[in-house]
């Protein structure tokens, strides 16, 4: 059973490098800035952002590896900072570099050691591994082998194999297919789907790979220059489509009128709304499975509530297209940021 | 932010005890520590000539000094063989422990590993304590090298105290612990370069009466020598191995030792902890 994810506020600033101990520091980088959302548990949060966006920034904050400038994460109500030990026992990562074992050591005795620091015995970890070592191909013959001769794609397959050994509650999956073949690849992701969802694990998936993102993801959350912000559910999650609106009233105001909609509603003709504060006015995106139908009722509801409808957006959300745009809105980057 | 019921999976991390310590010592020291190293042979041979070279090294030199049999006054009776024998079996072995950590920590920063060790639920000192377990073998297991061709080639007389021996060794291992810290913290902050390992090896052999007593050493430096652990723990190990001198004949080196290790672990450990934040602050814990 998957654990919550609460981010309050996270920023997460660098210093800049000094040439010297006394030369003056460089000048300072953020890679995080006032970062706010939640994952519940069981879910899969996908985070997408172009390089050097944040997104590995934040995961390693979250696995307590990073520490944060200010405000506040919490994994399972844990403190990423002030009970990171109790962290740690809940959390498990999968990285994307093949620098995560001992080269020296093979398949088996890497799986020792590391299920060994969360004090598993070995007989149930060989217990534990049995059924998933088949599921992903790793038969003993190949766990018997030095790790150094495992190609990416089975060295990342050892990743997956201590990770569900683990069984954390929460699991961070930092590029899980990158550098993998296509059929590597999908094999990571039907792993990743049939797993974490029986385990029901809360997942958090930074990915390049937007095709990972459309086919695990059930929200996803882009970051750019060290922003976030929460865009919904993918297109292929649930085959909903976005209706987006800009309108103008208190947000308590725009709640209650979305849940008028929603109980006046047929069934299954809203799937559900996020809603998102800006200076002026509020963003509403409402997800349903006709658009065109749902609008009305819709506009009607806010109408009645007395709210200021100023915009209404009805294209299709594309993953690439919403990433493209929201890049190119942003103009250049600035400087790299380092994490 | 409110706390929810925290339910982990079926082999999230379970609570220690006395048989998940054995198990992490076994797995830090046969595992990552003895594997690891034996699987490169090139260094296994290079690392054992290392031990038993300088050993000759002196032997020839006191040989050619005339001193190599003479029963000198500032040397306690004991032939100079027998005193640079033991001064260099154990000077090795503090000086191997001092940088091992650090070592530890620079080789898992290539490897890319130390990030997925400090991720796990096992405390990053418990980490650092475990990690010392595989070197002071290993270092141990030089001393006792050079003791033999001490013993077996150049013809060290041994009157032994069991006990005695036992008991310095582990207080000398353990009030290294703090400057390993001290240097393995060091490692993990610049990344490249040590001095505090670089300075107790080359220091220690001066100053520690490794080579020759700290009698002949002049009265005005001569404290630095009692600055250090080591010194004590030579005079102890001297007298348990070459005098049979029991633990009561050698209970203020002892008590030095134990003192020395109760300051500077804790500041050690501090120290370390301090600059594992400092790190996890600039994002630089795996750089290197």
């Amino acid at each position: 059973m998957g654990l919550s994810i609460e981010v309050r506020d996270l920023t997460k600033r660098f210093p800049g490098s000094r040439s010297f101990p006394w030369s003056p520091p460089g000048r300072e980088s953020v890679a995080l800035s006032g970062v706010t959302f939640d994952v519940r548990p069981g879910e899969i949060f996908s985070l997408i952002g172009p390089n050097g966006a944040g997104k590995t920034t934040l995961l390693k904050i979250l696995s307590t590896l990073l520490l944060p400038t200010s405000g506040e994460a919490r994994i399972g109500g844990a403190d990423v900072v002030r009970e990171e030990a109790q962290v740690r026992s809940r959390i498990s990562l999968v990285t994307n570099s093949e620098r995560s074992f001992y080269y020296r050591l093979s398949g088996w005795e890497n799986l020792r050691f590391f299920c060994g620091l969360y004090n598993m015995h070995e007989r149930d970890l060989r217990e534990r591994m049995q059924p998933l070592a088949e599921t992903l191909g790793l038969t003993e013959t190949v766990l018997a082998r030095d790790y150094r001769t495992y190609s990416t794609g089975t060295q990342r397959k050892l990743q997956f194999l201590r990770a569900f050994v683990l069984d954390t509650p929460v699991l961070f999956l930092d590029e899980p297919t990158s550098s993998l073949d296509p059929v590597s690849a999908e094999e990571i992701r039907r792993v990743i789907a049939t797993e974490c969802r029986a385990r029901r694990q809360t997942v958090v998936l930074s990915a390049n790979n937007l095709i990972d993102v459309e086919r695990l993801a059930d929200r996803v959350a882009m970051i750019h220059r060290g922003r976030l912000e929460v865009l919904g559910a993918p297109p292929a999650g649930t085959g909903a489509q976005p209706i987006r609106l800009f309108v103008r009233a208190p947000t308590p105001t725009v709640l209650a009128a979305l849940e008028a909609f929603a109980r006046g509603a047929e069934p299954g003709a809203p799937v559900r709304w996020e809603i998102d504060e800006r200076a002026g006015g509020v963003v509403v995106r409402c997800w349903t499975r006709d658009p065109r139908a749902t609008l009305p009722g819709l506009l009607e509801s806010f109408w009645q509530a007395g709210v200021q409808v100023e915009q209404v957006d009805l294209r299709p959300f594309v993953l690439e297209e919403e990433f493209l745009r929201r890049v190119d809105e942003a103009g250049p980057e600035p400087e790299e940021v380092p994490g | 932010m409110a706390t929810e019921l925290v339910r982990p999976g079926p082999h999230a991390a379970r609570p220690g005890g006395l048989r998940a310590i054995l198990r992490k010592a076994y797995l830090f020291t046969y595992l990552r520590g003895w594997l690891v190293w034996s699987s490169y042979r090139a260094q296994v041979g290079l690392t054992i000539v290392g031990w038993i070279v300088p050993v000759f090294v002196f032997f020839l030199v006191a040989v050619f000094l005339g001193a190599a049999g003479s029963s000198i006054s500032a040397l306690d009776g004991s032939s100079y063989i027998a005193f640079f024998v033991v001064g260099l079996a154990f000077q090795g072995f503090v000086s191997n422990l001092v940088g091992m950590l650090a070592q530890r920590i620079r080789s898992e920063q290539m490897m890319g590993t130390l990030e997925l060790v400090f991720l796990s639920p096992t405390n990053p000192g418990a980490v650092l304590i475990y990690s010392s377990l595989f070197g002071v073998l290993l270092n141990l297991l030089s001393a006792v090298a050079i003791m033999v061709v001490g013993v077996g080639l150049l013809g060290v007389q041994l009157s032994l105290n069991l006990p005695t021996v036992i008991v310095a060794t582990i207080l000398l291992a353990v009030s290294s612990t703090g400057l390993s810290l001290v240097a393995a913290a060091f490692i993990l902050w610049t990344k490249q370069g040590n001095p505090v390992a670089l300075f107790f090896s080359t220091f220690t052999q001066f100053f520690a009466g490794v080579l020759f007593p700290v009698a002949v050493l002049p009265a005005s430096i001569r404290w630095l020598a009692y600055s250090i652990p080591l010194t004590f723990g030579l005079d102890a190990l001297r007298s348990g191995l070459l005098a049979g001198g029991t633990l009561g004949s050698v209970a203020p080196s002892l008590a030095y030792m134990a003192l020395y290790a109760v300051i500077t672990i804790p500041m050690g450990l501090g120290l370390f902890r301090w600059v594992l934040n400092r790190t996890k602050d600039e994002g630089t814990i795996a750089t290197y």
